[in-house]
């Protein structure tokens, strides 16, 4: 039987140098971890069987990992798996699809492995990606991954064919937000909300610290990240307002079970003028609004103290524990995941903006803009950019920030009681790290 | 009252006549209406994966599809693995219940017929079981699981699974109810001990083991718990937990999609339903021991 | 039994080997429990002692530092008091509407006819039908904008209730859910306690002219009560690990309003790759169950069954 198997092995060893693929090295299977769904996934997925038809001697297993906490909780397994296993099997993938906000924890793990090496020794440039965009995927100043896609958060859609019907702009700043509202909003003769003047991401603290940002409250106040900056007159004047306009009816702030999914589809029902929501859905906003014969159209936030938007989407990183030939292979595809071409189908399938100035200067991306000119609001930002603070407490934080803006203007609770009740437990999780 | 009665026979009698018969009318209705209530949600679940999306979103619900759309379900097959995650379903069931069954019959053998020192303290220690459930031991076993390397394996998904302590209690309750003399009429027609187990003990407390099995075998299909923990990967992944991942996914990209997840709700639901009334009167038995007690 | 015994002695005695084969039968199942159950809450138990990640392969043992945030920091107190409660609230609320309702069922269904046993069979379906698959048509239902409950309530000219997103509604939605789940098995229970009863009481009490309520208050009531001792200690023990319904309708959200405590030790351990802590929970809630199962064997006087 080992005989048999090892004479098949000769055999097939054989016949691939006689095709002459790769001299006699054995092929190697790196395996990409995967956490965008449906027709996301698929776009992936092409890009990725693309590069390994180029590739002959990789073998690369596309895995769709869950969504990206899923995929975190998977990769803990794995590396546990690793770390422990008799017989020295990796169970890690070699690529993972993540974002950003979990790079310090897995680099100071040791989970995931730095790229520095691989782009020294291919001698990538890395300039061609924006500071901010590589700031978001590093850690004690070693590059940890790179950004696959970004996305610009909040982004806002409204619905184009209602404003000129109704002679409506987007506000360009917070002063003139109120008025906006109010021409925005559409009541029954009961008072009841027939359309919301607007809706706010109000479930994931990525969308809500931006429009924080641009009323001046700044998350920390240090570059260590260790003292919160939220207890200012900003933060409150911020909650007054938003809980004001929820009390009128003239904003949705979208926030619990199912949030996002109601949030989408009464935009795409007429219900709401304009969503605050991420660049990346504007494939499904536009298509979804062109069904019912509406034009969609798009804007950045609103300068208050400043203008600004917060800078998202995922990256690729690569894990410690894979072999060193896997890191080498998939620092190539994670290289070839970021390049223009690629870039360019993501950008088109999804709505999501380049991440090199290579290909925002391209001639597909210009084609692109012609073809969606919406879109321009947003790309004319794109070096006003922040990134989400990188401390291990902010998921914590994040959570504590965006469940009490609940309360205050979904709930309607008391602005200073809520506000004073946040700060004492972002201090509590800061004192807990 | 009584006085009433005496004096006017034949009225009290159909009086209380009509009482009776609308009392009757009442628990009827009432009880349609009870069986109507608990009965829609999965109404709802059919009848929403036949509805197309324009519909489901209708602000007035239609409990009737005005027409019958039937795309869901190839699409929930097409999109996902289905045929997978039916098959882990179906292997892990199978598989997690005749290991309860196998090992189940040997150990309430020895501890209701069996004879050995240490009976009683040992049978304490499988009762103890009961008390300290996987939701309070996943993450040691997590760890010991993923240390054998057996994340994403049949074997870590099936093996935790594989002995359940009430299986071996309620076993043990029937054997020791069977009369010692049909195991030593057994033991005269020369059977060893796996002999008398599945001749004797067996064939006469088939109720019993009908239901554990059963029982088990529904509750593998719905096991939800250690499959999360243990299996990353849709080539592991059972339909309970895939319906999870199933829904979220389509939270998260589509608008409302929820005759596509009612259609693939619908497909995880068709076997327990058809188990369950197959067998309901094996459970139902259960039920009335289970009171007695 | 008694002729039986002697002859039983006589034979188990007859060869020392047979004790042993005898006892082999039982090792599966102990190197089981052993491998799964006893070890693993033995290790729970160092796991908690220690400041472990997960991501790491080394770690140093800290004491009883992890047991320490959870009774005198103000963050660990707070989520593990929070989230006791929470789960105290829901297994309260779900054992007791199924109790009581169930015994309500019971006396409606307690009919012997066909039409009746088929309505009974439908009743307790939603107990054996996936989790997963009805927490989904509930999440349907109890949708704020699209689902059919709200748009009933709309119709009706009544105000939309946000179920599942409102800290003062989401866990009631959750109990509601559990209890559609439960009541049919508290029904069937009851019922056959029911069936169970001797009619010589009813009888009696017929001629002393009481009526159905009566009958009900002062003879079915407290005949069934060890039954519904028996479903109460049962169902209570069930409850107080509710992690499946939680994570599939809310999550544990909204503000963390339906955080039961095996969520929590999830969340520790998977989010928050706080392996260290989550065990010191875990343990923490081990003891509790098991004070929770020695206080309710007392109480009740007898072996009483398990429902996995």
């Amino acid at each position: 039987m080992k005989k048999l198997l090892a004479l098949l092995v000769a055999i097939m060893m054989m016949s691939s140098l006689f095709v002459g693929l790769a001299a006699a090295e054995e092929p190697i299977t790196i395996t990409f971890w995967c956490s965008w769904e449906d027709a996301w996934r698929d776009a992936l997925k092409g890009l990725v069987e693309q590069w390994e038809a180029q590739n002959p001697g990789v073998h690369v297993e596309f895995v769709y990992a869950g969504s990206y906490s899923e995929s975190n909780q998977s990769l803990l397994a794995a590396h546990a798996a690793t770390l422990s296993a008799p017989n020295g099997e990796v169970y890690v993938p070699t690529v993972q699809q993540t974002v950003g906000t979990n790079i310090p924890t897995f680099a100071a793990n040791g989970v995931i492995y730095p790229l520095d090496e691989y782009i020294a020794a291919n001698g990538d440039d890395m300039s061609v990606f924006a500071s901010g965009m590589l700031k978001a995927y590093q850690y004690q100043g070693e590059q940890y991954g790179l950004p696959g896609c970004i996305s610009l958060v909040p982004s806002i859609f409204y619905n184009k064919t209602f404003a000129e019907q109704e002679g409506i702009e987007f506000p360009t700043s917070w002063d003139e937000f109120d008025a906006f509202l109010r021409k925005a909003t559409i009541k029954d003769e009961q008072g009841n909300t027939v359309r919301y003047g607007a809706s706010f991401s109000g479930w994931g603290i990525d969308y809500v610290t931006p429009i924080l940002r641009a009323f001046g409250v700044q998350p920390f106040t240090d570059e260590e990240e260790t003292q919160s900056g939220f207890d200012c007159p900003e933060i409150r004047e911020f909650a007054t307002k938003m809980q004001g306009w929820a009390k009128e009816g003239l904003i949705s702030w979208a926030f619990g079970s199912g949030a996002s999914t109601n949030m989408r589809q009464s935009f795409l029902d007429g219900k709401t003028f304009c969503v605050w929501h991420t660049c990346a859905l504007y494939d499904l906003y536009s298509k979804g609004l062109a069904a019912n014969g509406w034009e969609i159209g798009a804007a950045f936030p609103p300068t208050g103290a400043k203008q600004v938007a917060g800078l998202g989407g995922s990256g690729f990183t690569l894990m410690k524990l894979a072999s060193p030939e896997q890191r080498e292979w998939g620092y190539k595809l994670i290289r070839f995941l970021t390049d223009t071409a690629c870039n360019m189908v993501i950008i088109q399938n999804t709505g999501y903006l380049p991440v090199t100035k290579t290909c925002l200067e391209s001639e597909e991306c210009a084609e692109w803009l012609k073809a969606n000119p919406e879109l321009v609001h947003l790309y004319d930002h794109l070096d006003e950019l922040v990134a989400s603070p990188s401390s291990p407490a902010w998921a914590d934080i994040g959570t504590k920030v965006t469940d009490n803006f609940g309360r205050i203007i979904v709930e309607g609770e008391d602005v200073e009681a809520t506000l004073q009740f946040m700060f004492d437990e972002i201090q509590e999780i800061l004192e807990d790290m | 009252m009584a006085q009433t009665t005496m004096n006017n026979p034949p009225k009290e009698f159909n009086s209380a006549r009509l009482r009776k018969k609308t009392g009757v009318f009442f628990q009827y209705l009432f009880a349609i209406l009870l069986t109507a209530f608990f009965i829609f949600p999965l109404y709802w679940m059919l009848i929403s994966s036949f509805k197309t999306t324009e519909e489901l979103l209708l602000s007035k619900p239609t409990f009737w599809p005005k027409t019958f759309n039937f795309d869901s379900y190839p699409y929930i097959f097409n999109s996902f693995p289905m045929w997978r995650f039916i098959f882990n379903s179906f292997f892990m069931t199978v598989c997690t219940t005749s290991l309860q069954l196998i090992i189940g019959v040997m150990a309430a053998y020895a501890f209701s017929k069996g004879d050995f020192p240490g009976k009683d303290i040992l049978f304490v220690l499988i009762l103890g079981a009961l008390m300290i459930p996987i939701q309070v031991t996943f993450i040691p076993t997590y760890i010991m699981v993923a240390h054998w390397g057996w994340i994403n394996t049949y074997i870590g998904l099936i093996l935790p699974e594989a002995v359940s302590a009430y299986f071996i209690f309620m076993l043990r309750q029937n054997f020791k109810a069977v009369d010692e003399s049909y195991l030593d009429a057994g033991r005269v027609d020369g059977m060893g001990r796996i002999g008398i187990i599945v001749h004797v003990l067996v064939p006469m407390c088939k109720p019993a083991i009908v239901t554990v099995t059963v029982i088990a075998l529904i509750n593998g299909w719905n096991s939800y718990f250690w499959p999360k923990m243990v299996t990353t990967s849709n080539d592991y992944r059972t339909l309970s937990i895939a319906l999870r991942e199933i829904s979220s996914a389509f939270a998260g990209l589509e608008i409302m999609n929820f005759n596509k997840i009612m259609a693939a709700a619908v497909i995880s639901v068709i076997p327990v339903v058809f188990l369950f009334l197959l067998c309901q009167r094996y459970i139902l038995t259960g039920f009335s021991k289970a009171a007695m007690k | 039994m008694s002729t039986i015994a002697p002859k039983r002695k006589r034979i188990s005695r007859y060869h020392v080997r047979n004790k042993f084969y005898d006892f082999s039968c039982a090792i599966p199942a102990l190197v089981f429990f052993a491998i799964f159950v006893y070890y693993p809450i033995v290790e729970l138990f160092r796991y908690s002692l220690t400041d472990w990640n997960l991501m790491r392969d080394t770690y140093n043992y800290v004491g009883l530092k992890n047991y320490q945030w959870l009774f005198t920091s103000s963050v660990g107190w707070k989520r593990f008091s929070s989230s006791l409660t929470i789960t105290l609230l829901y297994t309260i609320g779900e054992v007791s509407a199924s109790c009581i309702f169930g015994i309500l069922l019971a006396l409606l269904f307690n009919r012997m006819s066909n039409s009746f046993k088929v309505m009974r069979t439908l009743v307790i379906l939603p107990r054996y039908v996936t989790v997963s698959a009805t927490t989904l048509v509930f999440l349907l239902m109890y949708n704020k904008e699209y689902g059919l409950i709200n748009n009933v309530l709309r119709a009706m000219n009544l105000p939309a209730v946000s179920w599942l997103n409102s800290q003062d509604t989401a866990l009631i939605s959750v109990i509601i859910y559990s209890f559609w789940r439960s009541v049919g098995y508290a029904m069937m229970i009851y019922l056959s306690a029911i069936k169970g009863l001797s009619q010589d009481y009813f009888e009696a009490a017929a001629l002393d002219g009481a009526n159905g309520v009566q009958k009900f208050r002062y003879i079915t009531l407290p005949l069934i009560a060890p039954t519904t001792l028996f479903l109460a200690v049962t169902s209570f023990l069930a409850a107080m690990k509710v992690y499946q319904t939680v994570e599939m309708l809310t999550g544990g959200g909204p503000y963390e309003s339906t955080s039961v405590i095996v969520y929590w030790i999830y969340a520790l351990a998977f989010r928050n790759y706080r392996v260290d802590r989550a065990s010191a929970v875990g343990c923490v809630f081990f003891m509790i169950l098991l004070i929770c199962t020695i206080l309710t064997m007392n109480i009740s006087d007898r072996k009483v069954n398990y429902d996995a």
